[in-house]
């Protein structure tokens, strides 16, 4: 067995996307570029270029394109990947529920970046989030060597459960950042991820027609599709556990669908998701050392919301306080919503704490995630369902 | 009470909605309401012409390099190209749609190049079958030439009378030699004379001469108009000893038109009376065109007197009904085309040689109005792959054509038009 320690590189975030791609093995990668996930779609034409990656990138006009072909490749039993952002995403609206209701293993990266107007280019959630009822696992990230990993661990589980896999990282945040990133060896990955496997209906040379389509069905049929597409996302929770458990193996490193930070005894609990976990971590150690318990924890997984999870961490603890960098306008956060319907069954419901923070990549300072932490611990329970915060400038 | 609608069980296989096979079993052409027709119309330029001449179909040929391929078609309609290049007075660029968008295509320059080449070939004999019958055509102006030239590619043996001592009749003494050089009309004569048409100069024909007993089984009368003669004449005088040319004319002035048989139906100005279609005179037999028909024309009019005549003729032998229906084509209009495929391009300088890249630049500025040239834009955007390429042509798939309209809106030479469906 080949040693777990091994030479770090400094990289960008999406430096890293690139290699989590290469290391997968994706064989048809097409990417249309938009800020900040550029820098991705140059470095893995760098890689096909270098003849590092053996891949076929596909330049297309626009994002419907790259998903279309994402979907074609993928029928015909072809490992796929792309990486899109913000209104990248929402202009594939349309295929990603024919990827997803199609129930094909694409993986994609979405590098989060708040939609306009008016215009930015700075993180928040809800470009992915505003697509979780398209049939994708949706999963965030809180390190860029989170991002590298999850894609891997992603194709796992996708073809798996025949679902396509969208794995989220905060633009800038990670996009942009350098972090020293193990990048797996890639004889240990392809140990860890045969080639895609497709059904058999779907392998070229099967005898069967090169031509795949979707024919109209009646309602009753229609019916029962969809509720496959739910059976496999139920089954979302356990594949990826089996895939976190042998990377870990393999490569020492697990973050789980639901992660709790200081959870033993928490009376009030953050609930977070993305790049600004990290600083959350922080904040929740600071408090622990001042004596008062306060716990986290750090939600990876979207979709399938993980109902389990959640009512395993939560059940019992007095508050709750969610981060929610995403907003379903008319209702609020949608982490705090997921958390709130997860919660329901409980009979010692926590009181829920639903804080809407760092739009558009407002900064969230230790002051502020402070801050958060002392009204809520003054508060029995929240006044409102949505409380805004502070914004520096 | 069980409530049986719930709970029941589904399928326990996990079902994915994509099959192999395809969707061609879903014809889609029935949704459709309109449909694109694909059905040329008539370019404005051959609409125009006088002789008939598809100018839009040797200008495509020019422009795709099939230079001997044009020469036909253009021969097909205008036995005289090298003449007529140079002396017609280009309906067709008047009428050409291009004017309206930059500056109309220079057409009879494009003519003029097909016809020096095809001078510039060896010579064709090309008459496949030959007929007994013999036609007497008397006068060897443009109309009389013409319906020579279209008989003897028929194989009728044609004797064309002319008084004169050349052949040519208008081209060789009533246009100055600037405008017709004589080498290029002797040379195209020549052509005609090639195809085994014998010219008898020096020859006038009297109604004594009774042709139709001496053997001809149709005449073709194509001697000119009186008027035209009289006005060659003044201007000779005018400028007397100006060319070679005019100043022979005064030699000929004694060798007049020669009188047309008084048994033949005739205007009090002397223009002979022809059914307009067949150009049959009331004489059976006895056909007439040109300027003894019209009075003073021009010579591309003749020409295209001279080729209908011989239709007649032909039909008349064989015993035919005389007559020509034409089909009623839409002409296509500038508002037909879609001009956002096309660079505004200057016309090609005419130089007197006219070379032959510079023909075909200027063919190249061809807008094709009507007529499809295979460029390919139907089949490229239609968005259900419902337009195909087959023998070269493109055709649509009615089968599954929902009736979107993109192809026609896209065709720049507006040959797809959509109609309602009819049910």
């Amino acid at each position: 067995m080949k040693t777990l320690i091994s030479m770090k590189t400094l990289i960008s975030g999406n430096y890293a996307v690139a290699y989590g791609a290469k290391l997968s093995r994706a064989k048809v990668i097409p990417i249309y570029p938009i800020t900040p996930q550029t820098t991705i779609v140059e470095k893995l034409a760098a890689l096909v270029g270098d003849g590092e990656l053996d891949a076929k990138i596909v330049h297309v006009e626009s994002e419907h394109s790259a998903m279309a072909i994402c979907i074609g490749a993928t029928i015909t039993g072809t490992r796929t990947f792309t990486a899109t952002s913000s209104h990248g995403l929402a202009l594939m609206h349309e295929l990603l529920f024919f990827a997803g209701f199609g129930r094909l293993p694409i993986v994609m990266v979405n590098v989060h970046r708040a939609l306009a107007p008016p215009w930015t280019l700075a993180t928040d959630q809800t470009d992915s989030l505003a697509q979780r009822d398209t049939g994708w696992i949706l999963l965030e990230c809180e390190t860029n060597q989170e991002v590298l990993d999850t894609i891997i661990q992603s194709y796992r589980v996708a073809e798996e459960v025949m679902l396509p896999c969208m794995v989220s990282m905060d633009g800038f945040y990670h996009s942009h950042a350098y972090e020293p990133i193990d990048i797996p060896d890639a004889e240990l990955v392809d140990s860890y991820l045969p080639p895609y496997n497709p059904p058999d209906k779907y392998k070229l040379g099967s005898g069967l027609a090169l031509c795949y389509c979707s024919g109209t069905v009646d309602q009753s049929l229609y019916y029962e599709f969809r509720y496959h597409v739910q059976k496999a996302m139920e089954r979302v929770p356990e594949a990826f556990d089996k895939a976190e458990k042998d990377f870990y193996k393999l490569f020492g490193r697990k973050y789980c669908a639901v992660e709790g930070y200081y959870m033993d005894d928490a009376e009030l609990v953050i609930a977070v998701a993305g790049s600004m976990t990290s600083m959350v971590r922080m904040v929740v150690e600071d408090f622990r050392r001042s004596g008062k318990k306060v716990g986290m924890v750090k939600v990876k997984m979207f979709r399938p919301f993980p109902k389990e999870d959640i009512r395993r961490f939560l059940a019992g603890v007095p508050k709750v306080a969610v981060f929610d960098r995403n907003i379903s306008m008319g209702d609020g956060g949608i982490l705090a919503q997921g958390i709130r319907s997860a919660l329901y069954s409980v009979d010692e419901r926590p009181a829920v704490f639903g804080f809407i923070v760092g739009l558009g990549g407002a900064d969230i300072t230790p002051n502020i995630i402070g801050d958060i932490i002392d009204y809520a611990w003054q508060q029995d329970a929240p006044k409102e369902d949505n409380i805004w915060t502070e914004v520096i400038r | 009470m069980e409530n049986k609608a719930l709970f029941k069980p589904l399928s326990r296989e996990d079902l994915i909605p994509i099959f192999p096979g395809d969707s061609l079993g879903i014809k889609t052409g029935a949704w459709r309401t309109i449909r694109p027709v694909r059905k040329n119309k008539l370019s404005p330029c051959n609409a125009a012409c006088p002789a008939g001449n598809d100018i839009q179909g040797y200008i495509d040929l020019v422009k795709q390099g099939k230079f001997k391929e044009g020469l036909e078609l253009v021969r097909k309609t205008n036995p005289l190209p090298a003449v007529l290049g140079r002396v017609c007075f280009h309906p067709c660029e008047k009428n050409c749609n291009r004017a309206k968008f930059d500056e109309a295509v220079v057409i009879h320059n494009v003519e003029k190049f097909l016809g020096d080449y095809g001078h510039s070939l060896p010579r064709e004999k090309e008459v496949k079958e030959k007929r007994e019958e013999k036609i007497a055509i008397i006068g060897s102006g443009p109309a009389g030439l013409s319906c020579a030239y279209y008989l003897a590619r028929i194989g009728y043996q044609v004797t064309i009378f002319e008084a004169l001592p050349v052949a040519g009749g208008m081209m060789a003494v009533g246009i100055p030699d600037r405008r017709l050089p004589k080498d290029v009309l002797r040379a195209e004569i020549k052509t005609i004379e090639d195809l085994g048409v014998e010219i008898r100069t020096n020859t006038p024909i009297s109604p004594g001469d009774n042709l139709l007993e001496r053997g001809y089984s149709a005449v073709f009368v194509a001697t000119g108009s009186r008027k035209s003669m009289e006005r060659v004449m003044k201007k000779a005088a005018a400028t007397s000893g100006d060319t070679d040319a005019t100043a022979s004319v005064i030699g000929w002035a004694a060798a007049d038109i020669p009188v047309a048989d008084p048994e033949l139906k005739a205007t009090a100005d002397g223009k002979l009376v022809v059914e307009a279609n067949t150009l049959a005179t009331n004489k059976p037999g006895i056909f007439a065109g040109g300027d003894a028909v019209t009075g003073p024309g021009t010579v591309t009019a003749a020409i295209g007197t001279g080729r209908k005549a011989s239709i007649s003729i032909d039909r008349y032998i064989r015993g035919e009904t005389l007559g020509v229906t034409e089909e009623e084509i839409p002409i296509a209009s500038f508002e037909d085309l879609n001009l956002a495929y096309t660079d505004s391009v200057p016309k090609a300088k005419a130089d007197n040689g006219f070379r032959q890249e510079v023909a075909v630049a200027e063919a190249q500025r061809c807008l094709s109005c009507g007529v499809c040239n295979n460029c390919g834009n139907c089949w490229l955007f239609c968005p259900d792959g419902c337009v195909f390429s087959k023998n070269e042509e493109y055709d649509i798939n009615y089968e599954y054509c929902k009736g979107c309209g993109i192809c026609s809106e896209v065709c720049p030479a507006g040959v797809i038009t959509m109609e309602v469906e009819r049910i």
